[in-house]
């Protein structure tokens, strides 16, 4: 009863949090686009419209290493792969109307684990947990994209780890649910090494081949 | 400019696909298709990765590159999300760079 008041409020007060920790990853991505001179429309669009950190750093990479549209595209799509099951998982506990499946759209991994936790939210309350860290995610970006080039060369060169300190971060995340994903990253990831001399297409070689030992491995397990 | 733009309709495309699909198959997918989901990202994440380590940083610096990581992976395993790792091997780099470090 004491707690009533905080449901009245227009932003729950678990996004806090979550978009205090989006404000240096999104100014970091904008900060990385700026660096690759991408314009600043192109950065904001993608945290606006993709608004997934990982696939749009990924994007930066693959653009970085001259990958054409189809395959950048393609690196986007596989990596966001997990959001189709956090979807799943999240409207199967939710239990909602499907006129109200937009509302997926900003759904990322730290609201999908607050929004999983405690009661069902109702699409209102999900709004009330999702629209601040969504704001600060594409307001950061953008100003890291402008203002990026302002900061001192050695602070830039320190933030290009970004990227792969996230990665290294959600796969640890992944590991800790799972271990069989350290096989699958690891397996990517060396196949990925040997056949970079077909570029990009070399990432979705990783790909097949990492998918593949995981589902072996967990086939394994099973029986 | 054509190719950001394609890039940038197609990614939201791929993305806004794979965020409401789930809502529109009945809420099951084969246990196959399952696992297959569940592996790949984490098979794309190493490798993007893993091959471009040495690329990271101009001239190099490929310890330092490793020490941040292994920061980042020792954090990330002892606290959830992704914030601090990222910070800390931010930290790493920057005084790896300031010090000269290999």
């Amino acid at each position: 009863m004491g707690k009533q008041w905080l449901r009245r409020l227009p932003v729950d007060a678990r996004a806090l949090p979550i978009a205090l920790g989006y404000l240096p990853v999104a100014f970091a991505f904008g900060l990385t686009a700026s660096a690759l001179h991408l314009p600043a429309w192109f950065t904001a669009g993608l945290s606006l419209f993709v608004y997934a950190g990982a696939s749009q750093f990924a994007a930066l990479h693959l653009i970085a290493t001259g990958a054409g549209t189809a395959a950048t595209v393609l690196g986007i799509a596989v990596v966001n792969l997990r959001m189709a099951l956090e979807s799943l998982a999240f409207f199967r506990r939710a239990q909602w109307p499907r006129t109200e499946a937009w509302r997926s759209l900003i759904l990322t991994d730290e609201v999908f684990v607050a929004a999983s936790l405690g009661e069902r939210p109702t699409p209102r309350e999900f709004l009330r947990l999702a629209w601040l860290p969504y704001s600060v995610w594409v307001l950061g970006s953008l100003f890291g994209a402008l203002t990026g080039s302002l900061l001192p060369s050695i602070l830039r060169s320190a933030l290009g780890i970004s990227l792969d300190a996230l990665f290294v971060a959600l796969l640890v995340g992944a590991a800790k649910e799972d271990s069989r994903s350290f096989l699958a990253a690891a397996v990517g990831g060396a196949v990925a090494l040997m056949t970079r001399s077909i570029g990009a297409w070399s990432l979705v070689a990783g790909m097949l081949a990492g998918a593949a030992a995981y589902i072996v491995a967990r086939r394994r397990s099973v029986a | 400019m054509r190719g950001l733009g394609l890039v940038l309709l197609g990614g939201a495309a791929a993305t806004a696909v794979w965020r409401l699909l789930p809502t529109a198959l009945h809420r099951r997918v084969p246990p196959l298709v399952e696992d297959l989901l569940t592996g790949m990202p984490s098979a794309v994440l190493g490798a993007l990765l893993i091959p471009g380590l040495t690329g990271v940083l101009p001239g190099g610096h490929v310890l330092t590159v490793l020490l941040a990581l292994l920061v980042a992976g020792v954090i990330a395993w002892r606290v959830r999300g992704v914030i601090g790792p990222v910070v800390a091997a931010v930290l790493v780099v920057f005084l790896g760079l300031l010090f000269g470090w290999p």
